[in-house]
């Protein structure tokens, strides 16, 4: 009897333990997403330059207005988010994107900026401004949604030529775009 | 070698004068040396009439091969004999052909003979043509092939045909055979540089992809062009400047993901913006700045990418540009460069010269390049030196090249048979309108090669074609049965045909889907078509409906991408996956509307499932890339989404939300110091110091090795403080730290892999046992070569080559003892490729040896060229799969067999392509079928290969048309119809 015993706890501990070493998959999963809720006709662009990785909205080949998406699984940045107060991080974004105005030609270009901690892992930065390209006026919006497992840089870009009631639209939209996580 | 180089010379010297003197067959000299009449199956050489003799050309090939490739040093007066035969075999089909369409209907007014057999024209005479002119452009093709095999052996230097290197510039004249070499070469999964090339910096076109994908993408960048050299440098220049958006894209999406800093990420996100925002107006200027970087660099990119063809070759060399550009951009030098400009006003050119000139990263990347390009001129054309032995002099050279190109030309000039009996019937028809009239006075001569050689030789026939056993069967010859469609086709749009049980599950779910977006039709009751239906029925909630509806949806955008990714009959193209995948987006989103609920933007979904990305190592964008036309109307956060694809929104709808869900792994925490890594550009210096503590473990725990001997060591080393349990806990550490200089792009993963295993050692020689450690590597995160070899060189890695063959690693998370020299040994052969594109390759490889009609079924549904292209890389790279997988390398006979295949692909092909570009004769890549030696019968394999009775056995020359063979010229009519019989025409 005592050898049976023996026997069945031994079985099913090796079953428990065989379980917990198969099951063993991807764990700690996060899924990062966004909602936009939107009174308008978005459309997404599929032309030239489009990529799969992102996701680039238009409202029409007349109104050059845009909005993009794209998710990144970087998870160097989070902690400099965390760390750094609006000032800073701007200081340091800007740092970086002067560059890429020099090279293409950007002038007068101004910002302001936001950070919106939603919660102890989630991190809204927001960057609002304008600059010049070739005397046309530019209009731009950016969010990033950080998070300790990556990133979502949103962006919506309009003119001084576009519909300003579809601009006006879209930013409202904009504003109310959702960012989640969610851990499995 | 000095006997063998006199007998070289003096077989140039007499074949370079005979050859220049005449061309013509002369009897008194050949007829005796050569034995002429067992040449002759009918008739006699005196009988001046056409049609008054019957040629055996595949004796006179057979004969022509063994001179070439037999043991023995090439004879030149035979040789010669058996040419000018030849020639002479040729001619006399020609005048006979000439003649006899003189005398018949079966031509039109041009001369040509038309692709569909004219009413009036006789069924003998029609299928007589055919089969004569099958016969002698398979006997051109085959002297190509050997002359062509006698060339390569003689580079190569295996064989005594050294000796006929007068036969070296003759490539030159066939063509497409170099281009089909170049092919397997230039995508040689070990050491193609077009393969390197693609493996290495092509890190988010092809990251994901295992070297079965790449190689045939590889193929499809290689393959011939037959386009205009204007065509391709207008084609060539629009994809530059798409290629510099999309690479520039490319690079900036992968500096996204792995930006340290948000510096970085300034530069990053600042980009995306203007591609985003006007992908190539807004860009001018960065475009035009990587262009100038490119002009500086593209003679260097000319000798690096010679595979490439040149549509492909601008668009790599633009995306390496803009790549290398963006490097310069994150790098210290850039700051430097772009305050001196902005400083001067310095025009772009002067910038891209600067940055070119002084850029340390531009010189790694360059030297780097050269080294790979060297290392695969090196592997590819290796042997010239070898084979060149003793180099024959200028004299002699010229004497060669003379030689040759008269054989190539002559030789080029057979080929189009057909074409020359349109011309010649054309003119002299012309002049004698009668002729045609007189069709029952033509000459009944033997000339009818079908019904006197066959009595003599047997045919070849491979096992699947209607074999002619008798004269009579070969005058009456049966066409290979013309694969068709069997499958029934089940609707119009991208879904053709479907075996059974892909047909069933194709009915059951996904046919209500599988509409063109013109049809607009919606359905009447969506959940019957998404959700299961029995738990549909049995939820009460509407919120509990919701979740099975979008279950469904995500089910049934599973079944579409299985489907997508079955090869086959059995598959669908992307095009139909994705409108598939729109499809049931809509119909999800007109149930949600119907039941209250928002639709919204979406994201990709359906990929999720096989999306876990692993955002440590940057390969998000690999893994997670949604479906590039995927639709929705509106969706949820399970609604498909995403890159590409067309997301509209119900005008009006005031509550359409959208989401892109994405999928990652959290990463192990980070062993760096992010602070000291935060706000500054000059971001090696953190890295290097997990570098130094990787070094300085390995060589603290070597080192002690050294001194005191393994297992002993953790009384009396360094280590002496800690317990085994702090190695190891330092051993996990350093392995950490690679993996995160591998996710940071300082390292490639080669090298990260031989880190591990030197941590793996170290520990081991130290403790005795070693430290499992859990990573996963996808190839090369890092789009910039220039980093890769800025790690210190281990002292003396011990690592065997095949580590450096490793893609991707999983290992378990767990701590196990010595375990870890398992997962990073010599076992794992085959982890280039998924278990899956291994089990498949050897499907396909299974069914196209099978039967060789197999391979004409794969091309016989495809309609456009381009789709016969893809269709023969496909195929290609799935037995070149097998050849790496099955250890076919080891086994001569399926090493033939291999080639086998391949040469039937390609002519296979090249035969699929005529077929829908409606090329007549002149394809230079048309082929009729070629048997094989083992598609012999015993009998008729010796019978038509005599002449190597005598002389050594040339095994070799009863291989495939590998290469000349190919360059046959095109059949017209009844493309399909085989004529299998041994004997020649006239």
């Amino acid at each position: 009897m005592k050898v049976f015993f023996v026997f069945t706890i031994v079985a099913l501990l090796s079953v428990l333990v065989l379980s917990q070493t198969n099951s063993s998959g991807p764990k700690n999963m996060a899924t990062l997403s966004y909602v936009l809720p939107s009174q308008l006709d978005w459309e997404q662009y599929t032309g030239d330059g489009a990529v799969e990785e992102m996701q680039i909205y238009t409202l029409g080949d007349d109104h050059p207005i845009r909005l993009s998406a794209t998710q990144l699984g970087n998870p160097h940045l989070w902690e400099q988010f965390a760390s750094m107060d609006a000032e800073k991080i701007y200081a340091e974004l800007l740092s970086g994107k002067k560059i890429i105005h020099s090279i293409a030609g950007y002038k007068n270009w101004q910002a302001n900026k936001s950070i919106e901690k939603k919660s102890s892992k989630e991190i809204i930065f927001e960057i609002t401004g304008h600059f010049e390209e070739k005397k046309e006026k530019n209009f731009f919006t950016e969010k990033y949604y950080v998070t300790p497992y990556g990133v979502i840089i949103s962006s919506l870009n309009w003119t001084e030529k576009s519909n300003p009631k579809l601009a006006e639209k879209a930013q409202d939209d904009f504003e109310k775009i959702e960012f989640k996580s969610e851990l499995r | 070698m000095k006997l063998k180089l006199f007998v070289f010379i003096l077989t140039v010297f007499s074949l370079s004068h005979l050859l220049a003197a005449e061309d013509d067959y002369n009897r008194a000299q050949c007829d005796k040396v050569i034995g002429v009449e067992k040449f002759i199956v009918a008739g006699s050489l005196d009988d001046k009439r056409p049609g008054g003799k019957t040629y055996n050309f595949n004796k006179i090939v057979g004969a022509i091969e063994n001179e070439l490739l037999g043991a023995q040093d090439p004879r030149p007066e035979h040789f010669e004999c058996y040419t000018k035969l030849f020639y002479k075999a040729h001619a006399d089909a020609e005048d006979y052909w000439v003649n006899r369409f003189l005398n018949s209907s079966c031509t039109n007014q041009n001369g040509d003979v038309p692709r569909v057999k004219p009413e009036s024209c006789d069924a003998k005479t029609w299928h007589e043509y055919h089969r004569s002119m099958k016969l002698i452009e398979r006997s051109v093709a085959s002297v190509k092939r050997v002359t062509e095999e006698c060339v390569e052996d003689a580079r190569s230097g295996k064989k005594s045909c050294e000796s006929m290197n007068a036969l070296m510039g003759l490539k030159e004249n066939l063509g497409a055979p170099i281009e089909e070499n170049k092919m397997d070469k230039c995508c040689n999964t070990k050491e193609g540089p077009a393969f390197r090339i693609l493996r290495s910096y092509y890190t988010y076109e092809f990251g994901s992809l295992n070297d079965a994908d790449l190689q045939k993408e590889c193929y499809k960048r290689t393959r011939p062009d037959k386009r205009s050299s204007s065509d391709k440098l207008a084609e060539g220049a629009l994809n530059c400047l798409t290629g510099i958006g999309r690479g520039i894209f490319e690079s900036i999406l992968k500096l996204a993901r792995t930006a340290k800093s948000l510096w970085e990420m300034g530069i990053a996100s600042e980009i995306l913006k203007i591609l985003t925002t006007n992908p190539l107006t807004t860009l001018e200027k960065l475009v035009e700045f990587v262009k100038e970087v490119f002009k500086q660099s593209t003679a260097h990119f000319e000798s690096f990418t010679e595979c490439f063809s040149p549509v492909y070759k601008a668009d790599h060399g633009c995306k390496v540009v803009s790549s290398m550009v963006l490097e310069f951009f994150t790098g210290k030098k850039a700051f430097e460069m772009v305050a001196a400009i902005a400083k001067s006003g310095a025009k772009m050119g002067t910038l891209a010269k600067q940055l070119i000139a002084d850029s340390r990263q531009a010189k790694r990347m360059q030297s780097e390049m050269t080294n790979a390009a060297n290392a695969g001129r090196g592997s590819g054309g290796g042997g010239g030196a070898g084979a060149a032995g003793v180099r024959p002099s200028l004299k002699v050279t010229t004497a060669m090249r003379n030689f040759s190109q008269r054989m190539g030309q002559r030789l080029k000039a057979m080929g189009d048979i057909r074409k020359n009996i349109s011309r010649r019937v054309r003119q002299e028809g012309a002049g004698n309108p009668n002729s045609r009239a007189a069709a029952s006075n033509r000459p009944q001569s033997p000339n009818g090669s079908a019904t006197v050689a066959a009595e003599t030789a047997p045919s070849p026939v491979p096992s699947s074609v209607p074999k002619p056993t008798s004269a009579a069967t070969a005058a009456a010859p049966r066409p290979v049965a013309t694969p068709t469609t069997a499958a029934p086709r089940i609707r119009g749009s991208g879904i053709a045909t479907r075996s059974r049980p892909a047909l069933a599950g194709y009915k059951r779910d996904l046919r209500a889907f599988d509409r063109s977006p013109k049809r607009n039709v919606r359905l009447k009751n969506p959940e019957k078509h998404i959700a299961d239906r029995r738990k549909f029925e049995r939820a009460k909630t509407k919120e509990e409906k919701l979740a099975l509806m979008e279950q469904g949806a995500k089910r049934r955008h599973l079944q579409v991408t299985q489907l997508e990714n079955t090869s086959g009959v059995q598959g669908i193209s992307a095009s139909s996956a994705a409108q598939m995948r729109s499809n049931i987006d809509k119909a999800l989103n007109d149930w949600k509307r119907a039941n209250g609920f928002s639709t919204g933007l979406s994201g990709g979904m359906t990929t999720v499932s096989t999306s876990a990305v692993r955002a440590a190592d940057g390969s998000t964008a690999s893994s997670v890339r949604p479906s590039p036309s995927a639709v929705a109307d509106s969706g949820t956060s399970s609604a498909p989404s995403a890159g590409g694809s067309t997301a509209k929104t119900a005008p009006g709808n005031n509550s359409v939300t959208g989401t892109s869900p994405m999928t990652v792994e959290i990463p192990p925490l980070s062993s760096i110091d992010l602070g000291r890594i935060a706000s500054t550009p000059v971001t090696s210096a953190a890295l290097q110091t997990s570098v130094n503590n990787t070094l300085s473990f390995i060589q603290r725990a070597s080192g002690a090795v050294g001194t005191n001997g393994t297992q002993s060591t953790v009384r009396n080393s360094i280590y002496g403080r800690l317990a085994e349990r702090g190695i190891k806990r330092e051993s996990l550490a350093r392995h950490r730290d690679i993996e995160k200089m591998f996710q940071n792009g300082l390292i490639n993963e080669t090298e990260a892999l031989a880190f591990h295993r030197m941590v793996v050692t170290a520990e081991m020689e130290s403790v005795g046992k070693a430290t499992r450690f859990s990573t996963s590597y996808v190839v090369a995160p890092n789009a910039n070569p220039a980093t890769f070899s800025s790690i210190p060189k281990p002292k003396k890695p011990t690592l065997t080559g095949s580590i450096a063959k490793g893609i991707t690693i999983d290992m378990a998370s767990n701590a196990m003892e010595n375990k870890a020299l398992e997962q990073f040994s010599d076992k794992n052969n085959n982890e280039r490729y998924t278990e899956s594109t291994i089990k498949e390759s050897q499907k396909i490889y299974e069914k196209l040896s099978a039967s060789p009609v197999a391979i004409t079924k794969e091309f016989d549904t495809l309609k456009t060229e381009e789709a016969i292209y893809d269709k023969a890389d496909e195929l290609r790279a799935k037995v070149k799969t097998f050849e790496a997988t099955a250890g076919a390398t080891s086994d001569e006979a399926q090493k033939a067999e291999i080639t086998k295949i391949l040469d039937l692909i390609n002519s296979e092909r090249d035969r699929a392509i005529d077929r829908v570009t409606g090329n007549t004769a002149s394809s230079p890549k048309s082929t009729p079928r070629i048997l094989y030696e083992d598609e012999l019968t015993p009998s008729s394999a010796t019978t038509s290969r005599q002449p190597a009775q005598k002389r050594t056995a040339p095994v070799r020359g009863s291989r495939p048309p590998s290469k000349g063979a190919n360059t046959d010229a095109g059949e017209e009519s009844a493309p399909l119809i085989e004529w299998e019989t041994d004997e020649g025409g006239e």
